[in-house]
């Protein structure tokens, strides 16, 4: 599903932010991608949602060099994707069932499918009650999990989440891990950054670690 | 393949009538958001769109007033002629041998012969001093020969050869020539519309970088959403159109007020043009703002507005690109 092939990134301040990294992950797996601040976890994402190019090295997602993605082609491409960062960043002006709805509304779904996705996407992450709220009136674990639901509810093959659990406390942190596991037993790919190692070794996934920038460690638990 | 695969269709299958239909629903609720964008902070739309009214409304202030210089000038383009005055004891047939001199010319295009009776008569009527002029023993009004000129086969010095070679004709008295006097407007006129140009350039300019500045700031408090949108698959088109949208709207609001203005300059100017209407007869009407020159306003407006907004939004792509 999302492999990497001796891929290195490097800043133009000369910050090698991944040095000749392999990895991949095959469709319908959960991923933990565990690391240090700096140790080059958000650039990996990044690069995956062709947010970063990298300086060497081949990325290929479904069988689709990123390389070879046009500029203009980029939007098509992300929204195959769903990605969760730390921070949700919500649209305050604009209700829970707005923010949900923008990656359909983007993508120019009608009306009463988007309705029909966005209370299903609701529903999942357990805020349906919620829907004509703006985000300023939610607690923290319920933005984030509202970022959740923007991020599935276009229904995409594979979602990236960036620290999705950095700004939530331990007991949050398991619920919204536990939600990224139910989206992988309905066959999507999971892939996660994340720093906890706490939290990492309460599930039984594939981790990868990463350290300044490569590859240092591979656990399969089981 | 698993479950989510098979249902994750992201691009639905849409035929041509709704896409065309999702395009226009598009635009509408860009163009809503942007709207509702400036109704979010009236305070400042209002002083945004305030300068760009002020703004707009010198060149077409500027334009309005040659307007008028030009329809002012309009009672007298015709009149742009030779006159001769000839001896009012001179009979029927020696006027008629004048016009026959008078038609050797090439560039004269009519001749109208005045005599010493009609002349008089016209006097009184456009003077109204009746008594005095019964007055007189005899008319003192010679014959008038007015001839007029067809200024685009003529140029100045043929008029002025003409106006020597009949002054030396016998009977006549004086021969004037208005052409100069014209022509000096025409000149005056022609460096108004040269100024208006400029003006368009230089105002154009201004109102393009006062909404290109204003849509800046809005991209710069739209940050993060933009980030979003650029994160969940929205093209290009689709970030930019609200902001573009928010540029014509400040352009076309900014017309208005312009519009406003130049009515409100009109209205304060109405008394002394009627003083001046009644100076020249009439021929001097203060001219309004037209149906077609408030739609060109507003279009202007729109089009510089979309131009300030989209140079804002290619200078700050290319500035995030860079961070990037």
């Amino acid at each position: 599903m999302i492999n990497f092939i001796n891929v290195t990134k490097k800043y133009s301040n000369g910050h090698v932010a991944l040095n000749n990294v392999s990895l991949s992950i095959n469709q319908g797996e959960l991923v933990f991608l565990l690391g240090h601040s700096g140790a080059g976890k958000s650039t990996l994402l990044k690069m995956i949602a062709l947010l970063e190019r990298p300086t060497r090295g081949q990325i290929v997602v479904s069988e689709q060099n990123l390389n070879h993605i046009k500029s203009y082609k980029i939007p098509f491409y992300r929204r195959r994707l769903g990605f969760i960062s730390q921070n949700p960043k919500l649209l305050n002006n604009a209700s829970i069932f707005e923010n949900v709805a923008m990656p359909l509304i983007i993508a120019g779904y009608d009306r009463a499918e988007i309705t029909r996705r966005v209370r299903a996407a609701l529903e999942r992450v357990g805020l349906l009650e919620k829907e004509q709220c703006k985000p300023f009136m939610l607690s923290e674990g319920e933005q984030q999990r509202v970022g959740i639901a923007r991020g599935v509810v276009h229904k995409p093959r594979f979602l990236l989440a960036d620290e999705p659990t950095g700004n939530l406390d331990p007991k949050l942190s398991v619920e919204i891990m536990k939600l990224f596991a139910r989206f992988q037993q309905v066959g999507v790919t999971v892939l996660i950054a994340t720093h906890d190692i706490a939290l990492v070794e309460r599930f039984p996934f594939r981790t990868l670690v990463l350290g300044q920038g490569q590859l240092i460690n591979e656990e399969v638990c089981v | 393949m698993s479950k989510a695969s098979q249902s994750g269709a992201v691009t639905q299958h849409v035929s041509w009538h709704q896409h065309v239909i999702q395009y226009f629903l598009s635009h509408f609720l860009a163009c809503r958001k942007s709207f509702n964008n400036l109704a979010i902070t009236p305070l400042s739309t209002l002083i945004t769109i305030t300068a760009i009214g002020i703004c707009l409304s010198l060149p077409m202030g500027l334009y309005l007033f040659i307007k008028n210089i030009q329809h002012l000038s309009a009672g007298w383009d015709q009149g742009s002629a030779i006159t001769l005055y000839v001896n009012p004891q001179s009979t029927t047939q020696q006027l008629h041998s004048i016009v026959d001199k008078i038609k050797t010319y090439p560039f004269v295009e009519r001749i109208n012969i005045l005599g010493p009776d009609k002349a008089l008569e016209e006097f009184q009527k456009l003077s109204g001093i009746n008594d005095v002029l019964h007055l007189l023993p005899e008319n003192p009004l010679p014959a008038v020969i007015s001839v007029k000129i067809d200024t685009s086969r003529s140029t100045q010095s043929d008029l002025l050869e003409m106006k020597e070679a009949l002054s030396h004709l016998p009977l006549v008295k004086k021969v004037d020539v208005d052409y100069e006097w014209v022509e000096k407007l025409n000149v005056f006129l022609s460096f108004g519309r040269t100024l208006i140009n400029f003006l368009y350039c230089i105002i154009g300019i201004g109102v393009t970088l006062i909404v290109g500045n204003t849509v800046r700031l809005a991209l710069e408090s739209h940050r993060e959403e933009i980030t979003v949108l650029n994160l969940i698959g929205a093209t290009n088109a689709f970030i930019r159109r609200p902001f573009l949208y928010r540029g014509m709207l400040y352009g076309m609001l900014g017309g208005i007020i312009s519009a406003l203005i130049i009515s409100l300059a009109l209205f304060a100017l109405k008394g002394p043009a009627q003083e001046l209407s009644s100076l020249y007869y009439g021929l001097f009407s203060l001219e309004k703002l037209h149906f077609y020159d408030t739609v060109w306003l507003l279009a202007a407006g729109c089009a510089l507005g979309w131009l300030g907004a989209i140079i804002a939004f290619t200078q700050q792509n290319l500035a995030t690109n860079c961070e990037g």
